[in-house]
């Protein structure tokens, strides 16, 4: 069980990664558009997904991560991430506003929390891989979105 | 009047919400009533509802946590950066309809329900009925999702 849940988190992590470059890659029409919807599909859907199961199936190994104490809140944060995943994975599909509101709904929360995250990748003293490789795709991530929506609505 | 705003300040947004749809209603009449509600719901009882979420699940989460029963924990700010997402998506949807509205229904569909269930589940299980676990806000869970549901059904002429 506690191996399951070791390559549950790591998947959670690194899936997303994967699977956006991979099948990114191989997209045949690739456009602006479609980089944002894919963009949100996997690390707005996918991962959400991934994280909403990996906080309620293996909610210790989820808390590990960011070392923060496990509790009924992180159940409540699993809810957060499926609330995320749902329009996330509809954004592959829904485009224009769809992304504008989807991107609102996904940056605030990372951007609240990445003070929290750089104080504890500061006390680990960088050696928490896992949380600096997270704190980093949410910065990128977000800063893409952002800069892509506000070029879009100036065309 | 401390303990009267502790007790009944997290209603102010619902009874605002309830005098300016009555106001509406008799003003207006049915004309555009549904939509006007929608936009109702979405300002006051997303926004305005969320925006102190922001502030107590971040700078007051220790007494945020104990006026649930709870303990507190930093998994509390994702539900305030949440509580963020979602006030600011409650604005736009009173400017942008369709996409907004959907969005914001599914994301306050999926986190608040689940909710909602947790805390019936924390009542029958650890019979915790502290306000914040058994009070209005598990009512709000339940119904504000659900009211907007039935409304944009009705808007977007679904049946």
């Amino acid at each position: 069980m506690n191996k399951k849940g070791t390559y549950f988190v790591t998947a959670v992590l690194f899936l997303p990664l994967l699977v956006f470059i991979i099948f990114g890659f191989f997209h045949q029409n690739f456009s602006s558009a479609f980089f944002v919807s894919w963009l949100l599909f996997c690390f707005m859907g996918l991962q959400n997904l991934l994280f909403g199961f990996s906080n309620i199936f293996f909610p210790l190994r989820t808390a590990g991560i960011f070392n923060w104490k496990s509790n009924q809140f992180q159940r409540e944060f699993s809810y957060v991430n499926f609330g995320m995943a749902i329009p996330g994975i509809l954004s592959y599909w829904y485009n224009g506003n769809f992304h504008l509101a989807a991107t609102i709904l996904y940056v605030p929360v990372y951007l609240f929390i990445t003070p929290l995250l750089f104080k504890e990748i500061k006390r680990s003293k960088m050696r928490n891989g896992k949380l600096l490789y997270l704190f980093l795709q949410n910065l990128i991530v977000s800063g893409v979105l952002i800069v892509l929506l506000f070029q879009w609505n100036k065309v | 009047m401390k303990k009267f705003f502790d007790k009944f300040g997290i209603m102010i947004p619902f009874l605002i919400f309830i005098v300016v749809t009555i106001t509406n209603l008799i003003q207006h009449g049915l004309v555009n009533f549904v939509e006007t509600t929608i936009k109702n719901i979405f300002f006051y009882l997303v926004t305005c509802q969320m925006i102190p979420s922001i502030i107590l699940h971040s700078v007051k989460r220790e007494s945020t946590a104990s006026y649930i029963g709870w303990e507190s924990s930093h998994f509390q700010n994702t539900l305030a950066g949440y509580s963020l997402s979602l006030s600011i998506l409650g604005v736009m949807c009173t400017i942008y309809q369709g996409a907004f509205w959907i969005v914001t229904t599914i994301a306050v569909t999926l986190f608040l329900w689940p909710c909602a269930i947790s805390h019936i589940v924390e009542i029958k299980k650890n019979g915790n009925v502290n306000a914040g676990n058994a009070g209005y806000i598990l009512y709000w869970d339940i119904f504000m999702p659900l009211s907007l549901i039935v409304l944009l059904v009705i808007h977007f002429q679904l049946f």
